[in-house]
């Protein structure tokens, strides 16, 4: 296999190439042959519509499983021999997460990738052994898993396996016949069924992406026997450091120096990075002796109205309240830049209804927090939306704010007519969902759009009754420019509406209220 | 609540897009700011520009001048009557 590809990596002029295989036996050919053609390869982390749009200026060629992409094949098999891979080659790209930004492509060279192996080695390998499978729970498509999942078993000779384990009820039967190694994320381990311990033939179980909480190491040492090794690092640094237990301080991985900088923040020196340059990183940290202790990042203060406020803070004291499980703060763009709240509710937050929880919440947050800085607008969820590193990214929790209908211009407004004007952006969150293929604003929400303005410009105070002669002619459709007519009949307590634009009529009716 | 003042109440949701508050949640009487319906000073800056573009009100420089027209939606609403009838606060 992977000669074959070597043989189309030869011929191609492409030197940019974007890989994604769910497969980690054809991701590991490909690599390998690109390496050895002195390609470069970008990682995307998933191949979602707008991934693939930041990635299209990074590569000139698709490699795997793109959808609606014309990719790369394998060719003949090759009988080229296999140098040692050039050390030097700018051989990968991969994009930071984004848990507070947008993605930002990191090149790497190859030494970078094969001397932080070399260090894992050093560090765990003799309690691997020989002989180990490498399982996964995580993709290989981010620097973790294709450090841990493709690198190192590959460059150490020992057993990888084609596919992630999705499910925690599949684990137990791959863990038990050979002697293993799971590479793991906090999602899966806190994840992990409430079960007797399984007997396995488990050697570790590693543990990065984010900050593992107890619940996760209680969870692997209850059900997998093992206390996971968390390994800190990021997609700019690679692995920085390591710990068996939460109590324990970050030790330093083999090669690594680090020290504190004048705003609290760590620095490192790194065989991982791309030159000798002292690294400084948004995590501030507390020195204990040549070990470190993590505080927070220092990047997840925002800056609202000119006040300084930390998202973390936020979160913490929205989370002490006992009416949540896990909160997430984020920074929302507009008129006014304002916090956007995310909640997951325990099971005393469900037992309020919306009003009284978000007053609860405003009331513990005022304590610590300036008025102006208080989160504007809350949104409550049984799960925190996750992406495939199991991190809150804005990207997952952005839409959740997006806008329910368009910004209107009112050009006419009286005690019983109103016409306003509306144009109709892809941003809408109606727009998702009804028909997958062609985003268009359901009925319904024209419906609730009408019924909303004609509150706002006639005032109507009365309860709804019915619809009448409701018509719908024409699909409204994102980019279009819409003409909404109002008219109420405060006698009857009716309001018509009518959409139109130069196209024709969307759709028309009559609301009835009580009067 | 008089026919002014729930424009006035429907026009501070609309123009701070608050959230979770209806016109018949505003006591027209109770402070707008900090106690209340919770605004802050960055509400009080978008809520004179917008009463510039609705109502084509300039409020004065004078602080407390200002400061006595944002205490309520009645104040607002008085304002509002009194600048129609053409009366310079």
């Amino acid at each position: 296999m992977k000669s074959r590809w070597r043989s189309t990596f030869a011929r191609a002029p492409a030197r940019r190439l974007a890989l994604f295989c769910d497969d980690r036996f054809t991701f590991t050919a490909a690599l390998f042959a690109a390496w050895a053609e002195g390609k470069q390869v970008v990682l995307p982390g998933d191949v979602l519509p707008a991934t693939l749009a930041a990635l299209a200026p990074h590569v000139d060629a698709y490699v795997g499983d793109f959808p609606h992409t014309p990719t790369l094949q394998p060719g003949a098999p090759s009988d080229a021999p296999w140098p040692e891979p050039d050390r030097e080659l700018d051989g990968l790209v991969v994009f930071t997460s984004g848990s507070t930004g947008a993605p930002t492509a990191i090149p790497k060279k190859l030494r970078q990738l094969f001397d932080e192996v070399s260090t894992l080695e050093a560090t765990f390998g003799e309690r691997l052994g020989a002989n180990a499978t490498f399982f996964s729970t995580v993709s290989h498509q981010h620097i973790y898993g294709l450090l841990c999942t493709v690198l190192w078993p590959t460059l150490t000779h020992r057993t990888l396996t084609a596919h992630r384990l999705e499910y925690p009820e599949q684990l137990e039967q791959v863990l038990a016949p050979v002697p293993c190694v799971l590479i793991s994320s906090p999602a899966h381990l806190k994840r992990l069924p409430d079960v007797p311990t399984w007997k396995t033939q488990l050697r570790a179980v590693f543990s990065s992406g984010g900050p593992l909480p107890p619940e996760g190491a209680a969870m692997s040492r209850a059900v997998l026997g093992h206390q996971p090794i968390e390994i800190f690092g990021s997609s700019e640094t690679g692995g920085i450091a390591w710990r068996e237990g939460l109590e324990h301080p970050w030790r330093p991985m083999r090669g690594v120096q680090v020290r504190q900088s004048a705003q609290q923040t760590l620095e490192l020196h790194s065989p991982h990075l791309p030159d000798a340059e002292w690294f400084t990183t948004a995590d501030r940290i507390e020195l204990v002796a040549d070990t470190f202790r993590l505080l927070g990042r220092a990047d997840r203060i925002a800056k609202i109205e000119e006040k300084r406020v930390s998202l973390e803070l936020i979160e913490r004291t929205a989370v002490a309240t006992g009416l949540l499980t896990e909160a997430r703060v984020l920074v929302l763009q507009g008129a006014r830049v304002t916090l956007g709240f995310v909640g997951v509710l325990s099971a005393e937050g469900k037992a309020l209804t919306r009003k009284p929880l978000v007053d609860r919440l405003k009331a513990a947050l005022t304590a610590t927090i300036e008025l102006v800085a208080l989160p504007r607008r809350y949104r409550f969820l049984d799960t925190m939306p996750l992406n495939e590193q199991g991190k809150p990214t804005e990207a997952r929790l952005s839409p959740l704010f997006a806008a329910d209908r368009p910004e209107p211009t009112w050009s006419e407004r009286t005690q019983t007519h109103a016409t306003l004007a509306m144009h109709i952006t892809p941003a809408l969150r109606v727009l998702d969902g009804h028909f997958p293929q062609t985003p268009v604003v359901p009925g319904v929400a024209q419906v609730d759009w009408a019924i909303g303005w004609g509150r706002e410009a006639f005032g109507i105070q009365g309860a709804f009754l019915r619809l009448d002669v409701l018509k719908f002619q024409r699909l409204m459709l994102p980019g279009h420019d819409v003409r909404l007519d109002l008219d109420w009949n405060a006698e009857k307590s009716t309001l018509t509406f009518k959409f139109t634009s130069p196209r024709g009529s969307y759709s028309s009716g009559r609301v009835v209220w009580s009067s | 609540m008089q026919p002014l003042e729930q424009e006035i109440a429907q026009f501070i949701i609309e123009t701070l897009s608050l959230e979770d508050v209806k016109v018949s949640d505003i006591d027209p009487a109770a402070p707008l700011f900090v106690k209340g319906l919770g605004l802050d000073s960055i509400d009080a800056l978008e809520l004179g520009v917008g009463l510039q573009k609705k109502y084509g009100i300039k409020l004065s420089a004078d602080a407390a001048e200002t400061r006595k027209h944002f205490a309520s939606v009645q104040a607002l609403a008085a304002l509002v009557t009194n600048h129609r009838a053409g009366v310079v606060s």
